[in-house]
């Protein structure tokens, strides 16, 4: 218990502990508060504006459960890749393990450090919309007693299943060559998966075709299909209802919150106890194994000649894909963009059609699937956003070697379009099949779109490395810091929010005036997607004339 | 050959000069050893050399070229080695030595021609295709000296070379700074070994807080301080203004 107090004091402080030059970040914190205080209030006075509704159809306990399923999902996500990074291939682990320390405190003091970062996640996830939604339905005060455990204990929940996930994920990465990259394919399909099961439970949303059904019937198959949803992860589920006081198990309400709560805390703890008991010796001979680099040979024997561009993107690739951390976050959007866009468009097309008369139904439908791909499939890919970051100490080589800065930034440039462009495609085309699917494709607004996104990512990609590039974080000594915990990357990300909602709003709004009033839906399609692709290719001209005339100038700024 | 005409380096907004008017003359030929206490300003001025680091006045030049308005030019003049060791370490030796090779126009036929020579020298050939990170840290300072060296650089900047080596590999790389001065180079590097800077330089320079206090060949230091060992020297002006 000593050792276990000693080492999570000691990671906390290196974690958390301000580097060189992190006061002048100051103003982007702000910034980024801001920024997130304003999606935390956009997300409350949504759920206050939805809570009486919920409350007349009899579905907050389960709104509640999905709400706090969100948290639980994020942390184990971004949870999984921090254990990986943070866990099993610190730099560190070899040195701690050396120390007279068992490695299950080790092990759990590394925890206990990525809850520290995960739990203010959760929290801006999981606590303002349950907080309006309990303000809004009059929740009793166990609904605010549910809210403070569940931003205490779904991070440790979410931690533990990913720590569990990870010994056996991380032991069969070991015995591979490339351990990084088959541990980066592993979660990436690990997380695909996950998301693919969810999508059964969409799935199960579904009330219909509309026609047919009362308003009674379509609201108790809502009612059926959110119980389902809720109950994937029952002990959350179970939390929302000692929250609500909703009795489910047993007549009496102090009787069925009482075992609501049991089997919440039961939950956690047994989590805890199989992580203690598995733990200390799966970690111990895991991350000695990451370490073990008994052959790590790469397949090229002969030199090969490329000009200084091409020179330059191979190792932006290479040092990119053949770290885990950098990996994941650069490129998992790739595969789960386009998942997350199918499970967004089946349910909101599924909703949309049945309720709402048509065409607006069909661009609603589409502008959700439009702002999927503009936040999944653009503003999650951070290797833009993280271009000059994920350099690090070796950036010392960028102010060396006798190439233009301009060509170097270039490099990344072309490099983040590529893995952009083919993020955006896939979800394009799943988000064009899955409407063709749903009935509610429209030529028009596919095209636009298609048109839209070709203009807008390259406009984006160039403002997050420029972002980056004003103010890199190069101070890392874990590859997580450059990526996961770096205030630059949000920005960009929350900007890429703000611009995909806003950018969707007028699409839907001018198309449904334009119906309305004229009969010329096209008209009001065209009209907001022009201005959309004037705007997105004012940006990126501006962008391009600005790295033009100013990459000297920031990178001779930098120093390291 | 490289020129420092008075040069100064000041940290933030500190009024403490990192570097203290330097003017220093490097030609072809010779070996510079660097020599200081810790904090006297040797890595700085390396930095400012080779582009890492700014400076607030003064103006440094490589064979004519200006280091801030002449940057890339200089820049392809200069082979340089860190004293820290960090490099992409994702790449494997071979990947790192072709990137270099290719930023600094390197065709395919000289790059191997100089990297079997140096593999052999250094024996790293069984390792060069294997990736960085797996590199104990003196194979990662051989395969940053290959690096360096594989563009054949007129001025080949080294900041504690020798830390990590094993005896055999010092060895080789002193008998190699040796033949690239001979080739008509500059050599400049930076050391806390004195009794390697006895051995191999031409030249010594003896830098403390920000500023060169000591700067010629072995005999006239010595011969001005009254035939004392280099140590003995070095310890008596670290933190004097003697001059020469």
């Amino acid at each position: 218990m000593h050792g276990w107090f000693l080492m999570t004091r000691t990671l906390m402080k290196t974690f958390f502990r301000k580097g060189k030059g992190d006061g002048s970040r100051f103003a982007g914190m702000i910034v980024l508060a801001a920024l997130g205080a304003l999606l935390s209030a956009g997300v409350a006075v949504m759920f206050a504006f939805l809570g009486p509704a919920f409350a007349a159809v009899g579905i907050v306990p389960e709104v509640t459960a999905l709400l706090l399923d969100a948290g639980f999902i994020v942390v184990l996500v971004f949870g999984t890749i921090g254990i990986f990074s943070y866990v099993y291939f610190a730099r560190d682990s070899e040195f701690l393990l050396s120390l007279p320390v068992r490695p299950s405190a080790v092990f759990l003091a590394k925890l206990a450090a990525v809850y520290a970062q995960e739990i203010m996640i959760a929290a801006l996830v999981m606590v303002p919309g349950t907080l309006a939604l309990g303000i809004s339905t009059v929740q009793p005060a166990t609904y605010y007693i549910m809210i403070l455990l569940a931003l205490l204990l779904v991070p440790v929940m979410a931690l533990l299943v990913a720590s569990l996930v990870s010994v056996p994920l991380a032991a069969a990465a070991s015995f591979f060559r490339r351990k990084g990259a088959v541990s980066g394919i592993l979660l990436i399909i690990l997380f695909a998966a996950f998301m693919g099961v969810y999508m059964y439970f969409v799935y199960s949303m579904s009330y219909g075709t509309g026609g047919d059904q009362s308003v009674e019937e379509i609201l108790a198959e809502m009612q059926s299909g959110m119980v389902t949803m809720a109950s994937v992860l029952y002990p959350v589920y179970a939390l929302a209802r000692f929250g609500t006081l909703t009795p489910a198990l047993v007549g009496s309400v102090a009787g069925s919150a009482l075992i609501d709560l049991a089997i919440f805390f039961g939950t956690v703890i047994a989590a805890g106890a199989l992580t203690v008991l598995i733990s200390g010796k799966a970690y111990k001979g895991a991350a000695l194994r990451q370490n073990e680099h008994t052959s790590s040979v790469t397949s090229a024997r002969e030199y090969v000649a490329s000009s200084a561009l091409g020179a330059l993107m191979k190792k932006e690739w290479r040092e990119m894909v053949r770290n885990i951390s950098f990996a994941f976050q650069c490129l998992a959007g790739v595969v789960l963009a386009p998942v997350i866009v199918v499970v967004v468009s089946l349910a909101s097309g599924m909703q949309n059609f049945t309720l709402v008369p048509l065409p607006s139904a069909e661009i609603m439908a589409w502008g959700t699937s439009l702002l999927m791909i503009v936040m999944m499939g653009v503003g999650m890919n951070q290797f833009a956003t993280t271009a000059v970051s994920r350099e690090g100490q070796s950036f010392a080589y960028s102010k060396t070697i006798p190439v233009p800065y301009a060509t170097q930034l270039l490099a990344k440039i072309i490099v983040a379009d590529i893995i952009a462009y083919i993020t955006v495609t896939l979800s394009l085309v799943a988000a064009i099949v899955t409407a063709a699917i749903g009935g509610y494709a429209d030529p028009l607004a596919i095209v636009l779109s298609a048109v839209f996104l070709l203009v807008y990512t390259a406009a984006y990609v160039n403002f997050g490395v420029l972002h980056d590039l004003k103010k890199p974080k190069l101070d890392w000594v874990t590859p997580r810091e450059a990526v996961k915990s770096n205030a630059t990357t949000v920005v960009p990300m929350l900007l890429d929010f703000l611009i995909g909602i806003l950018g969707v709003v007028l699409v839907c709004v001018l198309t449904i005036v334009f119906d309305a009033n004229f009969g010329l839906p096209a008209a009001g399609t065209g009209i907001a997607f022009g201005a959309l692709i004037i705007l997105s290719a004012a940006a990126l001209v501006w962008s391009v004339s600005y790295i033009r005339k100013n990459a000297d100038k920031y990178y001779n700024r930098l120093s390291i | 050959m490289v020129l420092f005409e008075n040069v100064s380096k000041i940290y933030g907004k500190s009024n403490v000069k990192a570097v203290d008017d330097l003017t220093l003359e490097l030609r072809p030929g010779e070996i510079y050893g660097f020599l200081g206490p810790n904090g006297a300003g040797k890595t700085t001025t390396i930095k400012m050399l080779t582009g890492i680091l700014p400076f607030e006045s003064g103006r440094i030049t490589v064979f004519g070229r200006d280091v801030v308005t002449d940057a890339v030019a200089a820049k392809r003049e200069i082979g340089y080695v860190t004293d820290s060791g960090v490099m992409y370490e994702k790449l494997s030796g071979r990947e790192f030595v072709d990137f270099m090779a290719d930023v600094y126009g390197v065709s395919v036929a000289e790059r191997r021609q100089r990297c079997d020579e140096l593999l052999a020298a250094f024996n790293l050939a069984s390792a060069f295709d294997s990736r960085i990170e797996t590199y104990s840290h003196g194979m990662k300072q051989k395969i940053a000296i290959i690096g360096a060296l594989v563009h054949a650089p007129r001025v080949l900047v080294l900041d504690e070379p020798m830390v990590g080596l094993d005896p055999q590999s010092a060895r080789e790389l002193k008998e190699i700074m040796r033949r690239h001065a001979d080739a008509g180079n500059v050599v400049f590097f930076s050391t806390h070994v004195l009794d390697t800077a006895e051995k191999i330089c031409d030249r010594v320079g003896i830098i403390t807080g920000g500023r060169l206090v000591m700067s010629g060949s072995l005999d006239e230091i010595k011969a001005a301080k009254g035939d004392e060992s280099l140590e003995d020297i070095f310890l008596s002006v670290a933190g004097t203004g003697t001059e020469v």
